[in-house]
């Protein structure tokens, strides 16, 4: 049976001119994700990981090449709010509580919000945060505002998810936590998640495949099947396959880092 | 000694008291005649004995500067949101905004009570000028202040040019508004005076004035610190209302070195 594409992007080419001279952010970049894929991208910083989400996600226009999400233009597929974006920094809004800054998106697409009380609930309950519907912004913790900004996410059930470092400012525990309750969200949804990082072992944790990128210009140097069986538990960091695939990883990011060196 | 200092309520009254000490103090040393520096208790006295006289013109001032500050204000954040909202009334007018704001307002008072009038109405007109300006840039400076963040997400989310402007940029532009809020509530009641000094037949400026031709020094005093509580009153009002709706803005969190 042949899967379903949700993003194909060919020769993809993105350039940045400025002052100081143009800069090659992106070279080259081939990529055809399925329907329901989990995919990490991982490289060293300032390889392009971000700037080719933001293309994906229609922030940036490609210089060069196209990009197909479900078969549209980026820009389409924005419109028809085919995808969510869970962003770096959570990106609450200070002056919403938690249930008002999850239901920012159905706000703006013009939904009517008094059907979708129970669904914030829900999602809130999801993401482990029951008791603090009406806490501010300000009132959580770091990790706490990173789930509400997933649980705004997942509100209108896109069927695209980027995710961009979200769990990049956390601590190592919350993290691991909130990787199992990401996936957890996933197996139930079956969207197609495109998730940045920087942990090689977060990347395998969750993966199906792996993009490896390197550096100047930012390329796609690898990409690792990560065929562990699901659902996932804690237990598979264990394996020795799960080391074998950790070591592989590190290998191709450090093989660009001296390459830069030298 | 250290708990008396840490009091909200500490501070600002130790340094009133301050200031009663070193007043009463020079009138004592330096043998100052009443006449020409009444003390703290004899301008008490003065406005007690006249408090009609006080809140009579206090009245009329502070109806003066409130609709001229309600009405330019009003006006100004209009203005602000249509540069914000559009580009080219932002680039057409914006030159002439920044240039109006140069205009002295003791010059051109006189002008607007000619073209307005001898009642309260110029008077209210030249509040809302002094009102007007600085409630037009502010909105204007905080609507494009809006978090690259948190346009980013508007983006992805598809929201519309409405959306964007009502639910991003008119909440990231109130603690701008309120700062200009705060800065114009005192200056209303200032421009109100001043109008008054040029032509009026109640309130403080005609108060002050008409006590100045007699040199009656109490009196003027009088006046003086009666507005000024007045436009801290206001002040005060304004402040209350920013505590309530921009609480979450950094701005109002105490700085931590």
């Amino acid at each position: 049976m042949a899967k379903i594409k949700s993003i194909i992007v060919k020769k993809l080419n993105k350039v940045f001119e400025s002052k100081s001279g143009s800069f090659e952010a992106l070279s080259d970049i081939n990529i055809e994700i399925c329907k329901g894929e989990f995919i990490s991208i991982i490289g060293p910083s300032g390889c392009g990981k971000t700037t080719l989400m933001r293309c994906l996600s229609n922030l940036e226009d490609a210089t060069s090449g196209s990009i197909e999400i479900n078969g549209k233009t980026p820009d389409n597929a924005r419109k028809d709010r085919d995808f969510g974006m869970v962003f770096q920094t959570s990106g609450l809004l200070n002056w919403r509580n938690s249930i008002e800054n999850v239901l920012l998106p159905i706000e703006l697409s013009g939904k009517n919000i008094s059907n979708y009380k129970n669904k914030v609930n829900e999602l809130l309950g999801l993401v482990n945060l029951k008791g603090f519907e009406k806490h501010y912004p300000q009132e959580l913790s770091g990790g706490m505002q990173q789930r509400v900004s997933i649980a705004r996410s997942l509100i209108l059930e896109p069927q695209i998810l980027f995710m961009d470092e979200p769990f990049g400012a956390l601590d190592h525990i919350t993290r691991e936590k909130l990787n199992i309750e990401l996936l957890n969200i996933w197996e139930k949804s079956k969207q197609t998640i495109i998730f940045i990082t920087h942990n090689i072992r977060e990347a395998i944790f969750l993966s199906d495949k792996i993009l490896v990128m390197s550096s100047n210009p930012g390329k796609i140097k690898k990409i690792l099947n990560v065929d562990f069986e699901r659902p996932r538990s804690d237990e598979i960091k264990k394996l020795q396959k799960f080391k074998n695939l950790e070591l592989e990883g590190e290998t191709l990011l450090k093989s660009d880092e001296d390459e830069k060196i030298s | 000694m250290k708990k008396l200092v840490e009091l909200k309520w500490f501070p600002p009254i130790f340094f009133l008291i301050l200031l009663f000490v070193v007043w009463i103090g020079s009138i004592l040393i330096f043998k100052i005649p009443t006449y020409l520096l009444p003390s703290p208790l004899k301008i008490y006295n003065e406005i007690v004995q006249n408090l009609y006289l006080f809140t009579y013109n206090g009245f009329w001032t502070l109806v003066e500067a409130v609709a001229g500050y309600l009405l330019g204000g009003g006006f100004g954040f209009l203005l602000g949101s249509l540069l914000a909202y559009s580009k080219f009334f932002e680039k057409g007018l914006l030159p002439y905004v920044v240039g109006a704001t140069t205009i002295p307002i003791v010059a051109f008072a006189p002008l607007v009570i000619i073209y307005v009038g001898f009642g309260i109405a110029s008077k209210i007109v030249i509040a809302a000028i002094v009102s007007f300006f600085p409630l037009t840039l502010y909105t204007l400076k905080g609507m494009q202040s809006s978090d690259l963040n948190h346009r980013d997400l508007f983006y992805v989310l598809a929201a519309s040019r409405f959306n964007v402007f009502i639910k991003l940029q008119f909440q990231s532009a109130l603690p701008y508004i309120f700062t200009a809020m705060k800065q114009t509530s005192t200056i209303a009641v200032i421009a109100a005076i001043i109008a008054e000094y040029i032509q009026a037949d109640r309130g403080f400026g005609y108060l002050i004035l008409q006590s100045s031709y007699v040199m009656d020094i109490p009196r003027m005093w009088s006046a003086v610190l009666f507005s000024c509580v007045l436009a801290m009153s206001f002040y005060g009002l304004v402040v209350f209302f920013e505590r309530r709706y921009v609480w979450w803005h950094s701005s109002l969190k105490e700085l931590k070195i």
